[in-house]
């Protein structure tokens, strides 16, 4: 075995400092560890002690992991009636035979003593977390008497249900418009509401990861914020390693060195909340230097787009003599004149130009593609500099070379894009993606094929009207995403624009992932009634009158279309042990409750009808499901379908890609915008900015631990990560007298609420930021490990509502950090 | 023949703890999952066991962060062999170095003697605990449950008897490195550098 020996310390040449540097830490804390000596043996060794250990013989059963919305292809070892351990399906071309911690960890999930063994009821106060044990059947018929009230008062509305998206939302839509309310939420303002905005009026595509970049094909590779490496979807995360092995150049802008920046090639500590220059600054690259696809643009976007200089919206065909029609315009370069842009040739793509108009009048008009120039025209990399915090030297190399690498891309996201300027930061991912004309082409930014799938089988009664609009619906956020923020902060607590009194619920924390935790609390303690379904006795349930517990995935029944994959994918969900306690399936609390509430005609149906329903149009049984785990479909076409040879899914104003973006030119009025300022890429200031010496903005994010709030208690992951803490600049801190491992004080401009933090001082952070991990600091006492354990983000983070998506800005919000 | 190794390309590794997870799970007593002492790999970068890792080399913008995924070594000269009064613990002909449950008294010399603390007194056995590179699942036609689900893709089981083993080409052309610590140990596990 000698013949590898290779001698690594033997060559040192002075780029390999750092590495041996590297090396030798590692060998100084190896050394330092010792090992616990005088430990009390126990010699009471079991004979069984070797059961766990999975074995050959164990029963596989095929199943979709359920620990976070990705849904990978697991096989679940079962002996005796016990799991053993739950392998990654190694044939699944979803999670490619990976699973991450948490998806391993999944037995230690189900086997957790602290989760919710029956149903409960509230005795004490709201938020004491006193409660009784219940029947289900006492449970379910006192909840239904309770709701009711709100159906025989004709104020169905009054009843809100917060839910995650998961394979139950279905149904629980189903149950809100039988019951006759419109208000179901998901948790998208705090998540992915405003990708969902920006990619449908952008690029016409529906629901988030709607947009699945290429890694495989692509050779450069721009990642802005995201991070592949602790938000994991195995799906990408592992074509990204690939990627990068193959050679492809990996940049990561992020104001922290986050685990992927540490891996990837360069890392930008970009200044927080200015992204969006930095995107500028190399369109700037590609547009002056002419490396923009020509034909991509003036085909399939809508940049050559004729835009009125004098109100900032697109020029209508309607408007301009001799044309007619709501049809936009462009100038063709063959006849030099004005033309139809459904039937456009040719069009110019720069120039400004004068349109006469019906009544003979003219107008100045100049293209998209002019407009953005124009605007980009001062972001050298001198003056990005300065914005963006980094050295003119790195945004000059970046932006060369994205321009002239082919094929490069952007990859898009949602948690980096939590700001108030959000939507109009993300808008500037895909129209750079667009100057370079990768949509849909291979190493570029693709279209994720879903499944088509069926519905829930109709009912024989037809649903109730329902007259009225969710509380979130304003005429000042007419295209936004779901707010559960406003459900919480307006409609509950304020009752605007009308009360809101009873609430179910289901495995979403209202307490743990809303901004502005005091304002939540006050509005769950304002309810009349709350009805939290959960697996663990969650900070949220405990300001519930009723919590019923619901089986863990590895206990029910489902089918999953997973939306995480970039090729159509269905898997199946299969109870692989009986239950534990005495908790029951989402499906079977909604379906009971309905019958209660004499809406059972809505839920005729067996679990297998439905299944074999949404089953239909992919052509295969529930049955044949169950037998192979899963079923993919690899697309004939990968590339150059959208919007070369079809439509995009949902329909957008121009007919094609939106360059410019009608939707949001057409909404600025009512968000009291100006229309060129949304339409175009932009870089617009955050409100806020740090000021005073201790000021900074409080970033948050996943770790690759725990999903968002719901598995720190997990015995196994709590083991790997228990606790936050504060991520801190050294320099800043050493300037604040804070040393690594301090107590400090954080204390919000947002909220004015403060919490104690353990400081973590580091180099790795951007000066004017600290960061935190999100989902720790639980209150309620039931989590025997993780109750009080590092700090709740929630407390600290004000609003800072995105007018365009409602998306709130979370990273957005100033603390104060001082020594505590 | 065959001897087993382990080729980590650090390249790859995005810190995700999943090889930990996995391992513990299929290895230990559910009485020890919740116990970050108990591990029979490690992912060494800091505070052992505990995320996120914070070895960092450099000041800001210019910082590293390394980790280093530190399954048992399965030494070609393993120091813990030597000083086992029982004969408890060896190394296999297929290069894997176990213990024998049955015949641990539990003394805890090979803890001690372990130069890299791949080693820990599991409770529930009254026994010294190790990585067994999962013999059971290679002997099943499985891989280690570490190598199985690793996210990044940067563990790799390799055969040192088998010249043409990929990974261990790729671990020659890459210029892999051992954690020697000067003790001549020889371990079997090639780490490929980070940068």
């Amino acid at each position: 075995m000698y013949f590898i020996d290779m001698r690594f310390l033997d060559n040192v040449s002075r780029r390999d400092f750092v590495k041996i540097s590297g090396t030798a830490a590692i060998s100084t804390i190896l050394l330092s560890k010792f090992p616990e000596l005088f430990e009390p043996i126990t010699l009471d060794a079991k004979d069984d002690s070797r059961e766990y250990t999975s074995t050959p013989a164990d029963k596989k059963i095929y199943s979709t992991c359920g620990m976070c919305p990705v849904h990978c292809n697991i096989v679940a070892r079962v002996r005796n009636d016990r799991l053993v351990k739950i392998d990654p399906d190694k044939r699944s071309p979803h999670n490619m035979g990976s699973l991450c911690a948490r998806g391993q960890a999944g037995v230690s999930m189900l086997y957790d003593p602290d989760r919710l063994k029956n149903p409960l009821k509230r005795v004490g106060e709201r938020g004491e977390g006193r409660f009784i044990s219940i029947s289900w059947e006492e449970a379910l018929d006192e909840i239904a008497e309770r709701l009711k009230v709100y159906v025989d008062d004709g104020h169905p509305e009054h009843l809100a249900i917060y839910a995650k998206p998961s394979p139950l939302f279905g149904l629980l839509s189903r149950f809100a418009k039988a019951y006759g309310t419109p208000n179901l939420f998901m948790h998208a303002s705090v998540c992915p509401g405003t990708y969902i905005v920006v990619t449908r009026w952008t690029l016409g595509a529906p629901g988030f990861l709607s947009m699945n970049p290429d890694f495989e094909n692509s050779k450069y590779i721009l990642i802005m914020g995201r991070n592949y490496a602790e938000g994991i979807q195995i799906y990408r995360t592992k074509r990204l390693m690939e990627a990068k092995s193959r050679g492809a150049k990996i940049v990561v802008v992020d104001p922290r060195l986050s685990n992927l920046a540490a891996s990837a090639d360069v890392w930008i500590p970009i200044k927080p909340g200015t992204d969006a220059a930095l995107l500028l600054a190399i369109m700037r690259e590609i547009m002056y230097n002419d490396r923009y696809d020509y034909e991509f643009l003036s085909k399939y976007t809508n940049a050559p787009v004729l835009i009125r200089l004098d109100t900032g919206l697109p020029i209508r065909a309607g408007e301009v003599k001799g044309l007619s029609g709501e049809d936009f315009v462009t100038w063709s370069v063959d006849t030099d004149a004005p033309q139809a842009l459904s039937s456009s040739v040719n069009p110019q793509l720069e120039g400004e130009f004068e349109i006469e108009l019906h009544d003979g009048s003219r107008v100045k008009c100049k293209t998209a593609f002019t407009l953005l120039k124009e605007r980009v025209a001062r972001y050298t990399p001198q003056y990005t500099a300065n914005i963006c915090g980094v050295s003119s030297d790195i945004i000059s190399d970046v932006a060369y070379e994205f321009s002239v690498t082919r094929p490069a891309l952007v990859d898009d996201g949602w948690k980096w894009v939590n700001w108030s300027n959000g939507s109009i930061t993300l808008r500037s991912v895909y129209v750079l993606n667009m100057l370079i004309g990768n949509i849909d082409k291979p190493g570029g930014l693709l279209y994720t094929r879903r499944m088509k799938t069926g519905s829930l089988p109709s009912p024989s009664k037809s649903f109730p009207t329902i007259n009225i609009k969710p509380v979130d619906r304003s005429s000042d956020r007419p295209i936004a995403a779901p707010m559960p923020h406003r459900l919480f902060h307006n409609a509950i607590l304020e009752g605007k624009p009308y009360p809101v009194k009873a609430l179910i619920t289901h495995y979403v924390g209202a307490l743990t992932n809303l901004p502005y935790f005091s304002k939540t609390v006050k509005a769950m303690k304002k309810l009349d009634l709350v009805v939290v379904i959960d697996i663990y006795p969650s900070d949220t349930a405990m300001y519930a009158d009723y919590v019923l517990p619901e089986s863990t995935y590895l206990e029910k029944e489902g089918l999953v279309v997973v939306g995480a994959c970039g090729e159509p994918h269905v898997s199946v969900m299969q109870p692989v042990v009986k239950p534990l306690y005495d908790t029951k399936p989402g499906s079977y609390i909604v379906k009971e409750l309905a019958k209660r509430l004499g809406l059972g005609e809505y839920f005729d149906f067996t679990p297998h009808e439905v299944y074999n329903n949404i089953l239909s149009p992919v052509g295969i049984t529930y049955d044949q499901l169950k037998k192979n785990g899963f079923y993919h479909i690899t697309p004939e076409k990968k590339y150059m379908e959208i919007p070369y040879n079809k439509n995009p899914p949902l329909k957008l104003p121009s007919g094609r890609l939106e360059f410019y973006c009608t939707k949001f030119a057409e909404i600025s009025g009512s968000i009291g915008m100006d229309p060129l300022d949304v339409a175009l890429p932009n870089y617009i200031p955050p409100k806020n900015t740090p000021v005073a010496e201790d000021e900074f903005y409080l970033l948050n994010g996943k770790s690759a631990i725990h999903t968002f709030a719901t598995t720190q208690n997990n015995p196994l992951l709590f083991s790997i990560f228990p606790e936050n803490e504060l991520w801190l600049n050294n320099i800043r801190a050493s300037r604040l007298g804070i040393r690594d491992g301090d107590k400090v004080i954080i204390e919000s401009l947002a909220t004015g609420e403060k919490t104690l933090a353990i400081a973590r001082v580091t180099p790795s952070i951007h000066p004017d930021a600290v960061f935190t991990y999100y989902g720790f600091g639980k209150i309620s006492h039931y989590y025997s490990k993780a109750y009080n354990k590092g700090f709740s983000t929630t407390e600290l983070l004000g609003v800072h509502e995105d007018p365009i998506s409602g998306g709130v800005g979370l990273n957005e919000s100033i603390v104060k950090v001082y020594k505590g | 023949m065959v001897r087993y190794g382990f080729v980590i390309d650090l390249t790859r590794c995005i810190s995700c703890y999943s090889c930990v997870a996995a391992c513990t799970i299929e290895n230990l007593d559910p009485s020890l999952w919740d116990d970050s002492d108990k591990r029979r790999i490690r992912l060494r970068g800091g505070e052992d066991g505990v995320y996120p890792p914070r070895i960092e080399i450099g000041e800001y913008p210019n910082v590293m962060r390394i980790v280093l995924p530190m399954p048992c070594f399965h030494c070609e000269n393993p120091p813990c062999v030597k000083v086992c009064p029982v004969g408890a613990t060896y190394k296999r002909d297929d290069g894997v170095v176990i213990v024998e449950q049955e015949k641990c008294i539990g003394c805890g010399y090979c803890i001690v003697a372990c130069p890299y603390g791949s080693r820990f007194r599991n409770h529930t056995t009254g026994t010294v605990d190790k990585c067994n590179l999962c013999i059971h699942r290679i002997e099943a036609g499985e891989e280690p449950a570490c190598v199985e689900t690793c996210v990044g893709g940067a563990l790799h089981l390799v055969d040192f008897d088998n010249p043409n083993d990929k990974y261990i080409r790729e671990a020659f052309r890459r210029r892999a490195f051992k954690v020697e610590c000067e003790l001549g140990t020889q371990p079997a596990v090639y780490y490929i550098p980070s940068r």
